[in-house]
């Protein structure tokens, strides 16, 4: 079997030089892509016939509780890469989406929490899908302590991977938790395949805001990403050059 | 824009608490994402430089 | 060397498989008690228990709410279509409290099958759309169930009739 162009890729400084190559574009069409569905959403998109303005926050909950997903999906691909093949930069990945994957669970689930009590009429509700979606946040958590805990680097990487691992079962149920039990939660609005049951206007923005958001997630995982990389390699010879060359101010 | 004057914007009859809060908080959250890895980034670096300086300092020295 | 990624990769397969089916045994085994609320066909068919905190849910018959005009009392029914169950509430109710929204109840269900709220929760479905969407949608329903409901002689006149308000859906 030939893996010799997964180590090529995976090269630290190869990424280094790359990810600089494409932060500025990231960054910027993230910012666009975040700044026009928030603010279409918020101003111009017209109100639910149901639910009225409250609705709106759909436009932060939605973006954020789909990004909790996938960056748990990214995380447990690199932890598994890392397991199998002890590739340094596939565990710098997995150490960088913790805390990213994190926040955006969080905001997940408070933004669901202020959207629940004007619509359901409760903050919390001990329903399949919360109570899910609350496991998946102790889980990064658990990730970040476990990975704190440990003072040899290989060692932790090895103890999160397995976890990381682990947890991934939770996605499925994540996902089809709404399918699979009565919840309070209500199902999917937007499908893959098949009509969205949203209307256009509101999906539009709906649609901007998820691509800002997944735009911004990538913007701050290579940030994060880079730092790591230069914190880890700081040994090698190219970090010196490069912390020698730069001002301190570059990113 | 839907809302006709800054004051229905800011009320969103009766929903305005809520909607504003989760802005806030999102958007909180998206600084909260790009400062840290800076400002981590910019404290690790100082970190590293100081340490090659004194390593090198060291060197001289013998 | 090679062999030793071998093993990692199928050690990985196995953490993963293992502890999916633990799951899913586990899930198995909660079958039903993950389920937030009982419909109102298990309340009637006895499978619900008698005096004891529960959930309900189900959608609130057309026509039932009746509202005390002293008090802040109501009465109304739930439905899942298979059963019909009376709650009794005390309380203010969620703005999205309506005729044929689906609801969820926590309360306690007494020996005449009547049940007691304590809490009602609102529950919204997936659909999203404008005010005058809706109107429209509701507007153009409305003329299909009149073409729908008037004797037809001819089945093509019917069908002629619909792809207006399909494009509309």
């Amino acid at each position: 079997m030939k893996w010799t162009f997964f180590h090529r890729l995976s090269s630290p400084k190869w990424f280094y030089e790359i990810s600089g190559r494409c932060l500025v574009w990231t960054g910027a069409a993230a910012l666009a892509c975040t700044l026009c569905g928030l603010l279409w959403g918020l101003l111009f998109a017209p109100p639910d016939y149901q639910q009225g303005n409250s609705y709106r926050i759909i436009f932060i909950h939605v973006p954020a509780a789909s990004l909790a997903l996938v960056v748990y999906l990214a995380l447990a691909v690199m932890s598994a890469i890392n397991f199998v093949w002890k590739i340094k930069l596939a565990d710098m990945a997995a150490a960088c989406l913790a805390p990213i994957g994190a926040s955006f669970c969080s905001l997940a689930l408070v933004t669901g929490a202020i959207w629940g009590k004007p619509t359901w009429g409760a903050w919390w509700v001990w329903d399949a899908r919360l109570t899910s979606m609350l496991i998946l946040l102790f889980l990064y958590c658990g990730l970040m302590a476990l990975r704190s805990a440990f003072t040899s680097q290989d060692m932790a990487s090895r103890a999160c991977a397995i976890l990381a691992m682990v947890g991934l079962v939770n996605i499925p149920v994540i996902k089809f938790s709404v399918e699979w039990w009565s919840t309070l939660h209500q199902g999917a609005s937007l499908r893959i395949v098949g009509q969205s049951s949203m209307d256009p206007s509101m999906l539009k923005p709906l649609l901007v805001s998820l691509a800002g958001f997944y735009m911004f997630c990538l913007f701050v995982f290579l940030l994060r990403l880079r730092a790591e990389v230069v914190w880890r390699e700081w040994r090698t010879s190219w970090v010196r050059a490069l912390l020698e060359r730069s001002a301190p101010h570059v990113l | 824009m839907y809302f006709d004057s800054l004051g229905e914007l800011l009320s969103m009859q009766g929903h305005g608490f809520y909607v504003w809060t989760a802005y806030s908080l999102g958007f909180s959250v998206l600084l909260w994402n790009f400062l840290s890895p800076v400002l981590h980034g910019r404290r690790q670096r100082a970190h590293i430089k100081r340490r090659l300086r004194r390593e090198s300092a060291r060197e001289h020295r013998l | 060397m090679k062999s030793a990624r071998r093993q990692r990769l199928a050690l990985l397969f196995f953490i993963v498989f293992g502890a999916g089916s633990a799951l899913g045994l586990m899930l198995a085994a909660l079958d039903e008690n993950a389920n937030l609320y009982l419909s109102p066909a298990q309340m009637r068919s006895g499978e619900a228990p008698v005096g004891i905190r529960l959930r309900g849910g189900g959608l609130v018959v057309e026509g039932s709410v009746h509202r005390d005009p002293d008090s802040l009392a109501v009465a109304f029914q739930i439905t899942d279509g298979a059963g019909t169950v009376d709650v009794h509430y005390k309380g203010i109710l969620p703005d999205l409290f309506r005729e044929g929204q689906g609801i969820v109840v926590t309360g306690v269900l007494d020996e005449d099958g009547q049940f007691r709220a304590e809490e009602v929760l609102a529950k919204h479905d997936e659909t999203y759309m404008p005010p005058e969407v809706k109107s429209a949608l509701e507007t153009a329903s409305s003329t299909r169930a009149e073409s729908a409901s008037r004797p037809s002689g001819d089945p093509a006149d019917d069908s002629a009739s619909t792809p207006g308000a399909g494009a509309v859906l």
